[in-house]
């Protein structure tokens, strides 16, 4: 590239003297790259998300080419939609809470305090988060059903068991959140408010949790979204009594048949989603804001049962005793269904053996495909998601990382930003049942997508996709813009400015970004339950299936498949995670 | 029973780094003690354990006999003061200041309690933290800092010199028994921390405030402690007065530290005519001149140091020849590099607006003001 484009466009130049200052026209390279990088997401976004819910939406909304929004108040009408959404919210509201309670003094024993096996821990937490949901609703069922080492607590098919399954699968969400800022937070404000008198609980009340308030209210709404869509555990353990808006709309789809129920849910749906994305949106800038922060090292203290030598009573060793009391109840309680559903694999009759996962190789009488065959189904379709995620993503993160000058290009930024954040809270239902609806003959070509192979790993790259841009984004922003003009100045054109810099950097969270969408899509359920053709299942709905059916063998079927997937998601996220610290620390 | 704060063979540790290694240190109420040494000598690890953030591995810090070193921080009535001031960003600034007054500091009994099962800062507000008080005492500060009016400022809008005086009265609000303050000017450019340290002492000295100050840079702690304490390699090396410091270095790594460039035993040759400046001095005897410092006549192995200026260009022809390496201006007045034989490459000061070329040789005078002596003894290590 020539060096008339050695700047990058938004960021301001300085003319030479007596010359008024002006910004240099970008070279036709540039312009067509972050072109194809705006368009690429959006085409995708729009053919894949955007049309399928519009032409969903839209079979509940006109009837004989005319806008009929009575479905509206015929379903408000009913008693059933205000239960279903009530739930929803109550749901999602007490697990939600419960998440953050338990989650910020889990962040600080996990990310403020050194012990050992910490770093076991940390995986050990994570966990949960990566597992399919339906996994996440077998185990609590194994746990908590009539016979279960918990089934005396009579929890199964109850609002309890639910909320319960739901901050399993959120703790991580708050823990790493929470914990990934407080690591860095500068330990001396609050040390300032200790001098100027304040106790331990004051200063923690007063300085540290305001400084905190951004990560916890992001992680706070990103977990009640996660738990207001939640579809495959709440459909496994609630029965016919409990549901999500999420799992209605599968009902009424499915089983009723009624799309304009299903329509004015999915809408109703979006506006929750929507609402919580804002706050979301709000919270996240905040945090950007300039914060004080260190090096993790220096912040971080050891862990100690006793009272460290020369540290004096009523210093805080009284609350971070309690803190780490409480972490490790929730660890163990975090374990205990994981720990139950392998033995209960093992289990056959009254004797221990591995009948159900020899099992796995035969389609026990009743599936199309053999357990095995549908896992390996999983793992294809599952790194094609990947690959269409990683590329999706990628772009968006890369274009929304970018801070243009003009107010106008900061607004479209961050409104892509929002738009990407979408697929997190639209119901995967409504995503899957209208893939079905729009790629019969799509925009009116003569072609008919709906057997076609694509459809199920590009629905999950869909679900993968914020995934990516929440992973590789923070990286990206993180960039010190001086590192870029240090390149310019050193003569590198904006192609290998990007290179070398952005890519090289964001690089090194590439690898957990495959992870978190590995495992999205391996787990996915919502859309891929519908698009599965039946000769070639995914393993969730293959479980799914076993479950549904009578019959001791069937249900240790499904007990041993769901360890399988289990293994198979935690396995390649620990992987994902292991690749990213092996980069980070050779390269840094 | 000594009045004031008394840190007896503090040690503190950072796993197997020892950070202060057995410093003594006292502070007579009132007075101003300034920490100086190179970054990483363990000053600010010294602060801190006196502040009661980190444990001391050994030793004890009292304030007026009584240990403190069973008091958690917030009880010690210490007030801290840090180099980036770590202002509260989502309060302004009169919640900065007043965030100190919340507890009963003000009432404060002499001497300090021993952990309570009660937190202060639950309790009613009793008297002098009662909010027609508070904000009298937050007004009050911000006038003694120089920011009156400045109360509902955020603390974002703020310089970086406002900054630090916020810092300064939020420390000062709750009438600490004993101030730290941690490189607080270090963050700022030279000429606003010149003024700062400046106004930093004076109000120090107005209110009485008994303060220990950390710092690199001597000119600063010359400027505003009563007391240098010169700390390297986490031991304390002198405490002294910053006039007497600079005319006494107890050793060769004090007296480089604060800016000595060369030393010559006194017995050689080149050293003659720095000893007979020395001796030439109006009174050699009087405690105060170097000569006098070492209450006896000067040794052969006793050391001459030589600060910046310790030779001044002449032109007339003088005792010293020194070539020229390379000059440099500062503040207007020219300084030479000059290497003179026997003693090395040193700074002589030439009047304004000298220009020399590289080579030549010149003719030296020796200012007896910028020699110091150091004992034999002490150079031999």
């Amino acid at each position: 590239m020539s060096t008339a484009t050695a700047t990058r466009p938004d960021l301001p130049v300085t003319g030479g003297p007596g010359r008024v200052a002006r910004a240099r026209r970008p070279g036709p390279g540039q312009v067509l790259f972050w072109s194809a990088a705006v368009v690429v997401p959006l085409v995708f976004l729009g053919v894949f998300f955007a049309w399928p819910v519009v032409v969903m939406v839209g079979k509940g909304f006109v009837t004989d080419g005319h806008l009929d929004l009575s479905a509206f108040a015929e379903v408000f009408s009913r008693p059933r939609t205000w239960r279903i959404v009530g739930l929803t919210v109550a749901q999602a509201s007490i697990a939600t809470a419960l998440s953050v309670l338990l989650g910020v003094p889990g962040a600080y024993v996990l990310y403020r305090r050194r012990f050992r096996g910490r770093s076991v821990v940390r995986a050990l937490v994570t966990v949960p988060f990566v597992l399919p949901t339906v996994v996440v609703g077998v185990a609590f069922r194994s746990l908590l059903v009539q016979g279960g080492p918990l089934g005396f607590l009579h929890l199964d098919g109850t609002f309890a068991a639910i909320v319960a399954a739901l901050v399993f699968f959120n703790y991580a969400v708050v823990v790493r959140a929470v914990g990934g800022l407080w690591e860095r937070l500068d330990p001396r404000a609050a040390q300032a408010a200790r001098a100027l008198g304040a106790s331990p609980w004051r200063a923690f009340r007063t300085v540290t949790l305001p400084a905190l308030t951004p990560a916890i209210a992001s992680a706070a709404s990103l977990t009640f979204l996660f738990c207001a869509t939640a579809f495959g555990t709440v459909l496994v353990l609630g029965g016919l009594q409990f549901g999500t808006v999420e799992t209605e709309i599968w009902i009424q789809t499915t089983q009723f048949l009624d799309l304009r129920a299903a329509a004015v849910l999915s809408v109703v749906q979006l506006v929750i989603v929507a609402g919580v994305l804002v706050v979301a949106g709000r919270a996240r800038s905040r945090q950007e804001r300039a914060l004080a922060l260190g090096a993790p090292a220096q912040n971080v203290r050891a862990l100690s049962v006793r009272r460290p030598a020369g540290m004096p009573r009523g210093d805080g060793h009284g609350p971070a005793l309690a803190a780490a009391a409480v972490t490790g109840l929730v660890v163990l309680l975090l374990a205990l269904p994981l720990v139950n559903l392998v033995v209960r694999s093992l289990r056959v009759g009254d004797r221990w053996g591995v009948d159900h996962y020899t099992a796995l190789g035969t389609t026990g009488g009743t599936l199309t495909v053999t357990v095995w065959q549908a896992a390996l189904n999983s793992l294809r379709i599952a790194v094609d998601a990947t690959v269409i995620a990683l590329v999706v993503g990628g772009l968006v993160a890369l274009v929304v990382s970018r801070r243009p000058r003009r107010t106008v290009g900061r607004r479209a930024v961050a409104g892509l930003d929002a738009l990407f954040m979408l697929p997190l809270g639209v119901s995967a239902v409504t995503v899957g049942f209208g893939f079905l609806l729009s790629m019969h003959h799509p925009f009116g070509l003569d072609v008919d997508l709906r057997t076609s192979p694509v459809l199920v790993p590009v629905a999950q790259a869909v679900v993968a996709v914020p995934l990516v841009v929440r992973t590789v984004l923070p990286v990206l922003r993180a960039i010190d813009p001086r590192l870029r003009e240090a390149a310019a100045t050193l003569g590198a054109g904006p192609g290998r400015v990007l290179r070398s810099v952005d890519l090289t950097i964001a690089a090194r969270s590439v690898g957990l970004a495959v992870g978190f969408a590995f495992a999205a899509s391996l787990g996915e359920f919502g859309a891929t339950s519908f698009l599965a053709r039946p000769e070639r299942p995914t393993l969730p709905v293959v479980i799914f299936r076993l479950i549904g059916r009578p019959g001791a063998d069937s249900y240790g079927m499904a007990l041993a498949a769901s360890v399988v997937l289990a293994v198979l998601t935690a396995g390649i996220v620990a992987a994902c995670e292991r690749l990213r610290a092996a980069g980070a620390g050779g390269e840094w | 029973m000594s009045a004031g704060l008394v840190v007896r063979d503090a040690v503190v540790r950072y796993g197997s780094v020892t950070a202060v290694d057995e410093v003594s240190l006292h502070v007579a109420p009132g007075e101003v003690v300034a920490l100086l040494g190179p970054s990483g000598c363990g000053k600010s690890s010294l602060l801190r354990a006196v502040a009661g953030l980190e444990p001391l591995a050994g030793g004890s810090v009292s304030w007026d006999g009584e240990p403190v070193d069973g008091v958690p921080v917030h009880r010690r009535g210490f007030g801290l003061m840090f180099q980036d001031g770590q202002l509260f960003t989502h309060r302004d600034v009169s919640g900065n200041v007043a965030y100190g007054l919340r507890t009963t500091r003000l009432a404060r009994p002499s001497g300090p309690r021993r952990s309570g099962p009660v937190d202060d800062d639950r309790g009613a507000p009793v008297d002098g933290a009662r909010p027609v008080d508070r904000a009298r005492r937050v007004d009050e500060l911000l006038e003694l800092v120089g920011l009156a009016g400045y109360g509902p400022r955020p603390v974002a809008t703020l310089s970086g010199g406002e900054r630090q005086r916020v810092a300064l009265a939020r420390a000062l609000a709750p009438a600490p028994r004993l101030l730290l303050l941690d490189e607080p000017l270090s963050a700022l450019d030279r000429a606003l921390r010149e003024r700062l340290a400046v106004d930093l002492r004076a109000v120090l000295v107005a209110t009485g405030t008994t303060a220990v100050f950390v710092t690199h840079d001597q000119d600063e702690a010359f400027a505003v402690a009563d007391r240098v304490a010169v700390m390297r390699a986490g031991r304390l090396l002198q405490v002294d007065a910053p006039a007497d410091l600079w005319r006494r270095p107890a050793s060769r790594d004090v007296a480089e530290f604060l800016g000595y460039e060369a030393f010559v035993a006194a017995g050689s040759a080149a050293a003659g005519p720095l000893t007979r400046a020395l001796a030439g001095t109006p009174d050699g005897s009087v405690a105060g001149t170097p000569a006098g410092a070492l209450g006896r006549a000067l040794r052969d192995d006793d050391v001459v140091a030589l600060a910046e200026g310790a030779f001044v260009v002449r032109t007339d022809p003088g005792a010293v020849k020194g070539a020229v390496q390379g000059v440099t201006s500062r503040r207007g007045r020219t300084e030479v590099r000059v290497e003179v034989e026997g003693i090395g490459v040193v700074t002589a000061l030439a009047p304004v607006g000298a220009r020399f070329d590289t080579g030549t040789v010149l003719p030296l005078a020796v200012d007896a003001d910028a020699l110091a002596v150091l004992p034999g003894d002490s150079v031999r290590r």
